[in-house]
């Protein structure tokens, strides 16, 4: 199904792409977003990355609108219409980004968020602080390099060996005060409670290496 | 440099350094450290581990890492809210003395219910890709390459770069895991070490994979 999405993304918008199959989901969340003309629309509580050609990373969060267009490289053009887009893009395959009144070619690591018309986290523009919308350029330090695709490639890749995983349809879970559970936002209170604490303990035989160690 | 940083570093800490006076045969030095410092290198036969827990309900993911030497087992405990899923990532370095073996276990689907839990898990052998590189640069040939895992900050084994004459030199670096993305540092004749931000080195897939770099402008490209 997303396969079918996908090539239906990449016929309508990157229809000179050398490689439609490049396009890969390493993680998602939710709702598969649907494509129409090169729009594509995440859902609420959903979000999609895509490794495209290891090259290039992009990812949707919820509620987040972009259109893909065919880009200079293997990597698209990106136009952020409402939401949140992180993109991951090498010096040699840059990611050309654009929202209403605004472009960044991106190397390196860099987070739009554009909520209600207007965009936090712009080149140039003044940065609402916020956790998530670090702004990071090729020509930024080292260090904000690593932190940022630290905390963006951790959650992804971290262990992964490149296994591709779509995880299915599921809110958040919590229990309410008599203990039963629910769906966070749909309790008759309107009160959202945190869950209760859980203390998870991960053992990990030792795998004996080749060689007999 | 790192050295004379290091000495720096330690005058800077909490700590002293003392002769007592009635003994001047003994001099105790009681070193603290306001933080845990950051593992970079491994000892040989010794193993690195981190565990991740991450999912959309979570503001964050959990990070937890323990070392130890080869034959025994990793024991990791995370704390957080219950509810799910969550996605846990392991990854299990080993370092041979020459190499650098990695080791990963992934699962998307786990839920935490409140209280105590407890989850085995298989390491499986990551596969391996080589780069192979050219580096253009000024001056002397440099003295080492080597990689740095981004997600962990471990610095893999350099190697000697091999000067082919023309101010460049090449390299390979073998046995570097697929799917993680690394920076690639180059140490130059003088000591100091440069990074090729621009050109994160990642592969998907087993195989070769070229680096073109120029030390004067750190302008590079991954093919």
């Amino acid at each position: 199904m997303f396969g079918f999405l996908l090539g239906l993304l990449l016929t309508t918008t990157a229809p000179d792409s050398k490689e439609p199959s490049g396009w890969r989901v390493v993680l998602s969340r939710g709702a598969t977003p649907a494509a129409r003309f090169g729009r594509v629309t995440t859902a609420p509580g959903g979000f999609v990355k895509w490794l495209i050609a290891d090259r290039c990373l992009i990812t949707l969060e919820a509620r987040t609108e972009v259109v893909f267009s065919t880009g200079t490289g293997v990597c698209p053009r990106v136009h952020l219409v409402e939401g949140t887009v992180r993109v991951v893009a090498p010096a040699t395959d840059p990611v050309d980004l654009t929202w209403s009144g605004g472009a960044h070619r991106v190397i390196g690591v860099f987070t739009l968020a554009f909520p209600g018309g207007r965009p936090v986290d712009a080149p140039g523009e003044p940065k609402e602080p916020a956790p998530d919308t670090t702004l990071s350029t090729g020509a930024s330090p080292v260090r904000q390099l690593q932190t940022r695709l630290g905390v963006l490639l951790r959650e992804t890749f971290s262990g992964s060996g490149d296994t591709v995983v779509q995880t299915g349809a599921a809110g958040s879970m919590c229990l309410d005060s008599g203990g039963s559970a629910g769906d966070v936002g749909n309790n008759q209170t309107g009160i959202t409670q945190m869950p209760p604490a859980a203390r998870l303990r991960v053992r990990i035989p030792y795998p004996r290496p080749e060689g007999g160690r | 440099m790192r050295r004379l940083a290091f000495a720096l570093a330690l005058f800077s800490l909490p700590g002293c350094l003392t002769t007592p006076a009635e003994d001047k045969t003994r001099v105790t030095l009681v070193v603290s450290f306001s933080a845990v410092p950051a593992i970079v290198r491994q000892s040989p036969d010794s193993w690195y581990a981190q565990v991740t827990l991450s999912g959309g309900d979570l503001e964050r993911p959990l990070v937890a890492t323990a070392r130890g030497l080869a034959g025994s087992d990793a024991d990791l405990t995370l704390e957080t809210t219950s509810g799910g899923p969550r996605r846990l990532t392991i990854t299990w370095f080993y370092y041979t003395g020459e190499t650098v073996e990695t080791w990963t276990h992934a699962r998307s689907d786990l839920f935490l219910v409140p209280g105590d839990q407890t989850v085995e898990a298989a390491l499986v052998r990551s596969p391996e890709f080589t780069l192979e590189g050219t580096l253009r640069f000024p001056g002397e040939v440099p003295t080492q390459v080597q990689l740095q895992d981004l997600s962990t900050g471990l610095t893999f084994p350099a190697v000697q770069a091999a000067e082919l004459g023309d101010s460049s030199c090449g390299f390979s670096l073998h046995q570097v895991p697929v799917g993680r993305f690394f920076l690639l540092q180059v140490r130059d004749a003088a000591g100091v070490l440069h990074s090729f931000d621009d050109c994160p080195v990642f592969s998907s897939r087993p195989g070769t994979r070229g680096f073109e770099g120029d030390l004067a402008d750190l302008s590079c490209a991954l093919e």
